[in-house]
């Protein structure tokens, strides 16, 4: 659903990182459910409708707003209350959902994803960055959900995140998952992931479920990806391989 | 004029497919534009021979076991290339996988599923046969139960298995356990009855499935039906799931009544049950079809067919008098005759047409009673083998749920193209006088054979028109998803004589012939 032109866009709630002072934003992509900005800085942030796709620098709003590509919108959150926190704590997966998550790499049998699958078996890994379909390149978003394992488990960075950004060349994808990844080195994720991690380390299978389900909705197949790609790095973590491991 | 036929034959060397998959493949080739016959087989004998029936040139083709045989039957080449591309297609990528629904995930592997579900207690095991044997061992290894639904389990893997839960206290219901009950929860094959004081132990099964119908229509439910598989009460198996089972259902307070139900066991199987049931002091029925055991030992009552087990069971279950529920039965018999004559006797032979191997047997064992031998793919006596069972003989009864006609190849109760197929073979036989089938529903059954074998029947009745009788009986009650009542009268709408019980149906098919 989309409502008329509007000077001022005063969303409902927040995430905590989001800059409370009123200034303007150009629209880079307008989706059903999302609108993508920029600040001034070049910094992306996102109006979105569905408080699930809450992430860094967002803000939810009643419904997507009559916005083209290159408008620029202010947005005023000074009464909009923080009610998402993207911060990922350092934490440890119940052991018990670990067969469960070995079974998420199987994802990548998916007939959109086998590219997956042969690149990071022939180990050249890096080469997944930008590859692949969607907004967010599947390639991405495995390695997103690979990194998140990572950067999840400890307080300072481990071998495996140090390879990847020294490897890593800007630009080298969309714009969009370049800021997830900048996120996620700054310890921050969208809801449907941070949820999930929540739910790991608890015992309640129900709530792991509807977790896992509401990841997989994500995208045609960014969901997938991601869990294919948390579940191959959760993995190395629990076989200690990291020194092995490089891009 | 009419048109020469082309066929095209392909081997995918060593690639494994599920029935289902193969089934399916062949109804979207079928709805090919020019294509007369599509079929999609591992290439094991049975399939060979069933290709063979369904017209198919198999002259120089090699194929193991372990190929898939991708054959059509068209108008021209061109037709059958591009069947043949469009058969590698849907393998490649099957439509229907991909239609599951986002959002609707559930573990995939055993250890998965038992994250989720850690108190899990059973398994369910429908995979290839070849595969099974180790998944099940798997299973016990983890403290579970195992329904074995998987066919073709060899008689080694099965004592191996047996001998492994029997010492960790756990049940192996089959293999080729089609039908399990527990606290009144189906699993597998089986009917919508209501829960209640009865327990039953059977090979699993249309013969579970039979009785459990039989004690719903009487007004009695079922707490548990536990299945062992057809081959447990063997000699060389020694019943080691089926004593498990009747100890358990005896010292289960919830149960009042026992009912053990199947072809015969070896003699010191039938013994050792007979013996473990006499120590309980607990109402129970023996239902061995052709059993050994012949005289009743109240409480424990023996009985020859599956519903006159259900009848003295149900009689047990509500206090009534058993020797009143066996001559009821022995009226609706003597009816029976009396319907025969008002049908019209035929002439020739009977054919049975089975997708259940208990009904299957029971029917065989009911036209011995009237003084009909038969021949069958699944004899009681084995001199009465059919050499092949494609090539029925005099009086025949067929399983079509048989091993043979399984491998690769969905069960007859699921998909009923190969067993209406062979109806209209039968019917063109002029010396067949009466079919006689059984319809069996429940979950897990496909959700129209009454529609399926009454298109047939239409079909087969305009080649043979009125000189063959068709009897069937319908295993199912109303509340089955596919509806006792209006699967009856779809039949019936068709000129099937439905009787109400397998037992019945083949007392009919006997009387039909003058016996």
């Amino acid at each position: 659903m989309t409502q008329g032109p509007v000077d001022v866009i005063r969303p409902i709630s927040v995430s905590a990182d989001w800059e409370r002072i009123p200034q303007d934003y150009r629209v880079m992509s307008v989706y059903r459910r999302t609108v993508n900005l920029v600040d001034k800085n070049g910094l992306s942030h996102t109006l979105i409708s569905d408080d699930e796709d809450f992430s860094a620098r967002t803000a939810l709003i009643k419904c997507v707003p009559k916005v083209n590509i290159e408008d620029i919108i202010n947005v005023s959150s000074d009464t909009a209350a923080a009610v998402y926190d993207p911060f990922l704590p350092v934490g440890q997966i119940n052991d018990r959902w670990m067969p469960l998550i070995r079974e998420w790499k199987d994802f990548l049998q998916d007939c959109d994803l086998k590219f997956i699958a042969e690149k990071w078996k022939s180990c050249d890994r890096i080469s997944l960055v930008g590859l692949g379909p969607g907004s967010t390149p599947a390639g991405d978003d495995f390695l997103h959900g690979y990194l998140t394992a990572h950067v999840r488990c400890f307080l300072e960075e481990d071998n495996v995140v140090i390879n990847f950004r020294k490897h890593y060349k800007a630009g080298s994808t969309v714009k969009l998952s370049e800021n997830f990844y900048q996120d996620l080195f700054a310890r921050k994720i969208w809801r449907r992931g941070k949820v999930l991690l929540e739910t790991l380390e608890g015992d309640d299978p129900v709530k792991v479920l509807d977790a896992v389900n509401s990841l997989i909705l994500w995208g045609h197949s960014s969901g997938l990806a991601w869990l294919a790609g948390f579940a191959s790095g959760e993995e190395e973590i629990k076989a200690m391989d990291l020194d092995r491991t490089s891009f | 004029m009419g048109v020469t036929l082309v066929q095209r034959l392909e081997i995918i060397k060593s690639s494994y497919y599920d029935s289902v998959t193969l089934m399916l493949v062949a109804k979207e080739l079928n709805k090919l534009d020019g294509i007369i016959s599509s079929s999609l087989n591992m290439g094991t004998e049975a399939n060979y021979n069933i290709m063979l029936s369904g017209g198919f040139d198999l002259s120089g083709i090699d194929a193991t076991p372990n190929d898939l045989i991708i054959g059509v039957i068209g108008e021209d080449e061109g037709v059958l290339e591009s069947a043949i591309k469009t058969a590698h297609a849907i393998i490649a990528n099957p439509p229907w996988k991909k239609a599951a629904p986002a959002g609707d995930y559930f573990p995939k592997s055993l250890d998965g599923a038992l994250a989720i579900q850690k108190d899990s207690n059973i398994a369910v095991i429908s995979v290839a046969g070849r595969y099974a044997g180790d998944l099940a061992q798997s299973c016990l290894d983890k403290g579970l139960n195992v329904m074995l639904f998987s066919d073709n389990v060899t008689l080694e893997k099965e004592i191996e298995l047996k001998k492994s839960a029997s010492e960790k206290g756990l049940l192996v219901m089959g293999p080729d356990c089609g039908t399990v009950i527990i606290r009144g929860v189906a699993l597998g094959f089986a009917n919508a009855c209501p829960v209640g004081p009865v327990g039953i132990v059977a090979a699993a099964g249309t013969g579970l499935q039979e009785v459990h119908i039989q004690l719903a229509r009487r007004g009695v439910g079922t707490m548990h039906g536990i299945g062992t598989g057809g081959r447990d009460v063997k000699s060389e198996v020694g019943g080691v799931t089926a004593l498990a089972a009747v100890k358990a259902l005896l010292e289960d307070d919830d149960i009042k009544t026992l009912l053990v139900v199947g072809k015969p066991p070896a003699r010191e199987v039938e013994d050792k049950i007979l013996e473990l049931i006499k120590k309980f002091h607990k109402p129970a029925v023996l239902g061995f079809i052709g059993g050994q055991s012949k005289e009743d030992q109240p409480p424990v009552y023996i009985c020859s067919e599956l519903e006159e087990t259900a009848a003295v069971g149900a009689a047990l279950a509500k206090g009534e008098d058993v020797d009143t529920a066996r001559s009821d039965l022995r009226a609706k018999e003597a009816a029976l005759k009396v319907s025969a004559k008002k049908i019209g006797i035929r002439k020739g032979w009977i054919r049975g047409l089975y997708s259940g191997g208990t009904l299957c047997y029971e029917a065989q064992l009911v036209l011995a009673k009237n003084g009909i031998e038969t021949w069958s793919n699944a004899p009681f006596a084995k001199e009465k083998k059919l050499k092949n069972s494609l090539e029925p003989t005099e009086h025949s009864i067929i399983d079509y749920g048989e091993d043979e006609f399984t491998q690769g190849r969905l069960h007859p109760m699921m998909d009923l193209t190969f067993r209406c197929d062979r109806l209209l073979v039968e019917a063109k036989d002029p010396e067949v006088g009466v079919i006689l089938l059984d319809v069996v529903l429940g979950y897990g059954c496909n959700p129209d054979p009454a529609g399926l074998i009454a298109d047939a029947v239409k079909k087969a009745s305009a080649v043979s028109g009125k000189r063959i009788a068709f009897v069937a009986s319908v295993c199912g009650v109303d509340g089955d998803p596919q509806d006792g009542a209006k699967q009856k009268k779809i039949l019936e709408d068709a000129g099937i004589i439905v009787c109400d019980s397998n037992a019945q149906a083949a007392n009919l098919a006997a009387f039909l012939i003058g016996r």
